[in-house]
């Protein structure tokens, strides 16, 4: 569908350049052309990934049904069939050149795997190791994607794997469950060698869940408090925007670079939203203990100390190591300086002040994200910055609500700064950036 | 997309995928054809499992247990793996003899199974009977691989209806390691299932 939209936009943009005598009508049509050749029958591919989904599930439904009429060892047997007649399918289908059928082909052959070990648990009544279960069909699908080549497969490991590492965080008490990094990077790698740019959106996503499940299962198991949980959230977002502007800046001999933009583009995010949550954590959800909140308050500033440590060796030089990283940073390590400092005080933690100071770190960290997207040309950066601006402004105005004048001298106050830091910005900008660099950012404004 | 090797490479997943099944159900077919047999009561109740469809959760008398009462450790927390020693020298169902941290020593009329505990509980004593387990009543709930027996698709109900008046027992086969699988079903009994090895 993108491809269509990508074509329509393209084609308005042609004529517009013929008509100023940037293209040649000859060279319009080679471009339309180009495109052209790389269409997919997208309808037939898309049905028979539905055939292939629709198989999956008559094979399990055929399990669960546990037909006695047909003996146990012939039902194996129909479904090790099944599983041969796909892979068969599947090389016939890429000798044909027909790569997205063989690739539905080996996903339906992993999905029957997958049904005969739940036949094989279930006829043998195995109840204790669910999760195992799921780990080996996990690994029989990754080992299919891997030697396939099936995306549709690694998809299907990575969802398989994630249910897996469920079952043995909630059912079988891991705390952090380390295993799964493994298997998401393992699955995040082949994606990158493919340059299939949702299989690396998915597996970081994945990444983002695991982060999530884990510090809010810790936090729940240790008593953490929902301020401190935040805290290591918000270090684990920095790091994962540290580790893309490593990967963007430096792995030029591996596929990882692929990697930079998103892990960089989910950890901005997440810093903006672990900053709002933070002054939800600290006012309504009961005020941090120093005594139970100091080891996860500890292992935010380790995490942020990474970060830092992977900003510092990105970037050459000061200036360019301060103008990415020096405001993140400072933000992550005044969110736990004020987890610590509600802690030893609750009349502060309370007031009216923390609010206050908790709204500008949201907003200097929305600005600096906006400076930052304009700056690398991510328009999502820019978006994201000034939603989290905007939302923040919207909150502190329904907060200080009660006294209209104070809303009104605190705006003000915040207008004036925000003007400055902008003349400040734009200072800094147009003393680093070199004359030609200059053009580059004004047009990823523009975008 | 096409290279040479496609046929080679999809066999090899093939053969990987069925090994690794043909390890499951032999691994399966070992324990229930040279395992210890040990008979166990047990109540059932009937729900249904998303992959494996309908089967009979089977409550058994082994399920909670009291470590201070039976002897063995006392000190447990969840997902601990325990062993669990039972006396099979009864005519009736084996009764638990001792918990233990660590896997026991074989002996004679005696069978170790192995399980993982899910919960922990402490509370006042049981009413009818205070001396059965003094207060506070420390109390494990134990898996052990064994809750669930699949059944074809509508006869679930059919086994949970007997509970009330009737008596089911399981018989299991343990292995070396103090693993465990269900090879038959009885009522009042009577052999109602029996498991063939394949």
């Amino acid at each position: 569908m993108l491809d269509v939209l990508y074509r329509r936009r393209l084609e308005r943009d042609l004529d517009a350049w013929q008509e100023r005598g940037l293209v040649t009508p000859e060279a319009a049509e080679e471009m339309l052309a180009s495109i052209g050749q790389e269409a997919r029958p997208r309808t037939a591919i898309i049905l028979g990934f539905l055939g292939a989904i629709l198989i999956a599930f008559s094979a399990i439904a055929f399990v669960a049904a546990n037909w006695a009429d047909m003996a146990r060892p012939f039902r194996l047997g129909l479904l090790v069939a099944g599983m041969a007649a796909c892979y068969g399918i599947a090389a016939l289908m890429s000798l044909a050149r027909h790569p997205w059928f063989a690739d539905a082909a080996i996903f339906a052959g992993s999905a029957l795997f997958g049904a005969s070990i739940m036949l094989v648990a279930q006829s043998y009544h195995i109840s204790g190791d669910y999760p195992d279960a799921l780990l080996m069909w996990g690994v029989g699908a990754f080992i299919a994607a891997l030697l396939g080549p099936s995306r549709a497969s690694l998809l299907l490991a990575l969802v398989v794997l994630s249910l897996w590492s469920w079952y043995e965080v909630v059912d079988y008490g891991w705390m952090v469950h380390w295993p799964y990094v493994v298997a998401v990077v393992l699955i995040g790698v082949v994606a990158g060698a493919w340059h299939w740019s949702s299989g690396i959106h998915l597996s970081v996503l994945a990444l983002v869940g695991w982060i999530v499940v884990s510090v809010l299962n810790s936090a729940y198991e240790n008593d953490w408090s929902a301020a401190s949980s935040v805290c290591v959230g918000c270090g684990a977002a920095l790091v994962f925007f540290a580790l893309g502007r490593f990967l963007s800046a430096h792995v030029h001999w591996t596929k990882a670079s692929a990697f930079g933009p998103v892990f960089g583009i989910y950890g901005l995010i997440g810093f903006l939203a672990m900053l709002i949550l933070l002054q939800f954590a600290i006012f309504d959800s009961g005020i941090p203990d120093l005594e139970i909140d100091r080891p996860p308050l500890m292992v935010a500033g380790v995490l942020i100390a990474l970060a830092g440590l992977l900003l510092a060796i990105t970037r050459a030089g000061l200036r360019s190591i301060l103008l990415d990283g020096a405001v993140p940073l400072a933000m992550g390590i005044a969110a736990i300086g004020l987890s610590l400092a509600a802690a030893r005080n609750e009349a502060f933690a309370e007031s009216l002040g923390m609010q206050i100071l908790l709204g500008v770190l949201v907003m200097v960290a929305g600005v600096w994200t906006v400076a930052f997207g304009n700056r690398v040309g991510s328009r999502a950066a820019a978006t994201f910055g000034l939603i989290a601006f905007a939302a923040e402004v919207l909150y502190l105005y329904f907060v200080t609500f009660g006294t209209l004048l104070d809303t009104a001298v605190f705006f003000l106050t915040g207008g004036i700064l925000m003007i400055a830091l902008a003349a400040i910005l734009v200072r800094l900008q147009r003393r680093l950036t070199p004359a030609d660099g200059g053009a580059r950012a004004a047009g990823g404004a523009r975008a | 997309m096409m290279r040479p090797g496609i046929l080679l490479r999809l066999l090899i997943v093939l053969v990987l995928q069925t090994a690794a099944l043909g390890w499951m159900v032999l691994d399966r077919a070992e324990l229930l054809r040279s395992g210890t047999e040990v008979t166990l009561a047990v109540v059932p109740v009937d729900p249904r499992d998303l992959f494996r469809g309908d089967f009979v959760q089977l409550d058994y008398d082994i399920t909670t247990l009291r470590p201070g009462m039976i002897g063995g450790d006392t000190e447990f927390s969840e997902n601990d793996h325990v062993w669990v020693a039972l006396d099979t020298s009864l005519s009736g169902p084996a009764q638990p003899i001792g918990i233990f941290r660590h896997r026991p020593p074989t002996l004679p009329e005696r069978a170790v199974i192995q399980g993982r505990v899910r919960s922990v509980y402490e509370g006042s004593s049981p009413v009818d009977d205070p001396d059965a387990c003094p207060s506070p009543c420390r109390t494990l709930r134990v898996d052990y691989g064994i809750e669930q027996y699949f059944v074809p698709e509508g006869e679930g109900r059919n086994i949970e209806n007997l509970r009330d008046d009737s008596r089911v027992n399981v018989v299991v086969a343990i292995g070396g390691k103090g693993e465990a699988a269900i090879k038959k079903l009885l009522i009042d009994g009577v052999e109602r299932y029996e498991e063939p090895l394949f």
